[in-house]
């Protein structure tokens, strides 16, 4: 007989409080891959987003805390451009809108001219035409999803947009989006001579410590602009940041539960098991190995239950981010990073639930065994 | 193992369970403590064994007082069994899975400890009764798992508390057989407490207990 046999037996004992007891743990443990796995698909996407467009550097008005609604003058764009270390430089008009089968999408402007159509993978069709200023170019995603394609028509914000090509991007914000000529979507939005954020290309992108240098001057010229790198612009973003700090704190409150759930269940059980206790210590056996054999059974609880918890999380996530509301803003993701935080938080969940009741159980004296016979 | 002076007292002194006991139990020998219901016999033999720690005078194990509850667990552990009245068996274990259980931390090996177990339940008569669960088995099986179990390090000493309580007629003498030919073919010494003046009969030496204190010592025939 192995020792681990030992606890897994004790917890055969009562098979519906242990079979409860992990479906508590995986719940728990579901909620923190959902939640987070949800936070950091937003965050991916939007990264995601940006790098597939080739775009180094960001630029919104200092203190922004929502994109969408931010406000700067398109010819900053062309001054940007000009500027030492930068290539390139884009302005971009941004919103979301509703579609009426409710799902949000994203509807950009690009100039005529901007480097950033250059970087679409068109599947079918052309770009628009710069004397057609209704043309509009369709994500492969969102061209499935309404069955348009180049030919076809598409309302946005009270116009009819002709859909002239449907491009194949990696990321799932791009495969949901619409993409206009700037001055199109200023018209429609009602914020000629605006955008929402400025993109820029970097003469030397791969070396950090000249991105580092580019940012610090551009900061300096331009002190009402945040600039903030492609990598790190999840981080910078205050709405990405929000959603992860709920994401944390949800699923802190979750594994509370989670954690709980276990102490409880084990204390029940080793109040149940004075005797035998007693009993193993009689036999010789150790404080340490009773404590052992009790964090085991901790574990194995925590351990079969976290095994649940990642197949309900990754169930409930995907199913999440197919819905009508979110579909087009998560990119899913369930890396080796995240099923590592699983790891630790089903060791900590199953370490510290079962501490309190192991230690009970070493404190029992063997007399006690005979106390209760 | 020798008791000195040995006293046990609960609630800071006002419940008297043990007084001024002095006993010594040679290697190999078989003594039988008997007396009525509250005389002791039980705090005597789970101070005897390390179950407990006096409150008064001292417990020698081998002419050394051990010096602390881990010292006594160490000793537990290799050097004394002790049977139960109730058994004590896990309902979840085999019968050569509880036989196997004082063995971890004392035997590395589980195959080791499988055999020796195997080996064990088959001195005992239950060579057949492996893989059974206690709730398989009927009160004098149990008992047996449980003297195998007892066994299970080769002990100095084992403690047996009331073994045949629980037990009918014909299965408390095939217990007391066991223990009687076990003890004489292993030559560890055996203190049994019993309230049964037939089954102390059996050992070498009886100590007669009264209200916690030694009253007479008689050698049995």
């Amino acid at each position: 007989m192995r020792f681990v046999s030992i606890p897994a037996r004790n917890l055969g004992r009562r098979p519906i409080r242990s079979i409860l007891t992990a479906f508590g743990v995986a719940l728990a443990v579901g909620g923190f891959v959902v939640l987070t796995g949800f936070s950091r698909g937003m965050e991916r996407a939007w990264t995601v987003s940006l790098i597939e467009r080739d775009v180094h550097m960001t630029a919104v008005p200092r203190g922004t805390v929502q994109i969408l609604t931010a406000s700067i003058d398109d010819s900053l764009a062309a001054r940007l451009a000009k500027f030492e270390g930068v290539r390139d430089a884009s302005g971009e008009l941004a919103d979301m809108i509703m579609l009426p089968s409710g799902q949000p999408i994203l509807v950009v402007g690009w100039p005529p001219g901007s480097f950033l159509w250059e970087t679409l993978r068109l599947s079918a069709g052309r770009l628009p035409a710069p004397a057609r200023p209704d043309d509009a170019v369709v994500g492969q995603g969102l061209a499935a999803a309404l069955r348009v394609a180049p030919g076809g028509t598409l309302g946005v914000l009270g116009g009819r947009l002709a859909v002239t090509a449907v491009f194949r991007p990696s990321s799932v914000i791009n495969n949901n989006m619409v993409i206009v000529p700037l001055p199109t979507l200023q018209r429609l939005l009602n914020r000629p001579g605006k955008v929402t954020v400025l993109d820029l290309r970097l003469a030397q992108p791969g070396d950090p410590a000249q991105v580092r240098a580019v940012r610090a001057r551009l900061a300096a010229a331009f002190p009402g602009l945040t600039f903030t790198e492609t990598r790190s612009v999840a981080d910078s973003n205050e709405i990405l940041r929000l959603i992860r700090g709920m994401a944390w704190g949800i699923s802190l409150i979750a594994l509370a539960i989670g954690l709980f759930t276990v102490l409880n269940t084990l204390l029940m059980s080793v109040t149940e098991r004075v005797r035998e206790f007693g009993v193993l210590s009689a036999l010789g056996w150790s404080p340490g190995r009773v404590l052992a054999m009790v964090v085991l059974e901790g574990l194995v609880l925590t351990l079969g239950g976290s095994a649940a918890g990642i197949v309900l999380g990754i169930g409930g996530l995907r199913w999440l981010a197919q819905t009508p509301m979110l579909r087009g803003l998560v990119q899913p993701e369930i890396g080796a990073h995240l099923l590592l935080e699983v790891a630790a938080v089903t060791l900590v969940l199953g370490i510290a639930g079962s501490l309190y009741p192991a230690a009970r159980a070493v404190a029992v004296r063997p007399v006690e065994a005979l106390k209760y016979e | 193992m020798a008791l000195e002076g040995v006293g046990r007292g609960y609630d800071g002194g006002r419940i008297v369970a043990l007084c001024d006991v002095t006993l010594r139990v040679a290697p190999g020998e078989f003594v039988a403590v008997v007396g009525p219901s509250g005389s002791g016999k039980s705090t005597l033999l789970h101070l005897a064994c390390g179950l407990d720690r006096p409150t008064a005078g001292r417990v020698l194990f081998r002419g050394a007082e051990p010096a602390s509850a881990a010292a006594w667990t160490k000793i537990r552990a290799r050097q004394i069994g002790f049977v139960f009245q109730a058994f004590h068996l896990f309902p979840t274990l085999t019968a050569l899975e509880n036989v196997e259980l004082p063995m971890f931390g004392v035997v590395g090996d589980g195959a080791e400890r499988g055999r020796r177990a195997h080996a064990l339940l088959d001195r005992v008569g239950l060579g057949g009764r492996l893989h059974h669960l206690p709730s398989e088995l009927s009160g004098g099986e149990r008992q047996r798992v449980a003297i195998a179990r007892s066994l299970a390090n080769a002990p100095l000493l084992i403690g047996a508390d009331e073994p045949t309580g629980n037990l009918d007629s014909r299965a408390s003498a095939d217990v007391l057989d066991l223990l009687a030919e076990l003890h004489r073919r292993d030559g560890a010494s055996l203190v049994l407490a019993t309230h049964n003046l037939e089954v102390a009969a059996r050992a070498g030496r009886i100590i007669h207990l009264a209200d916690g204190r030694i009253v007479a010592a008689t050698c049995a025939s």
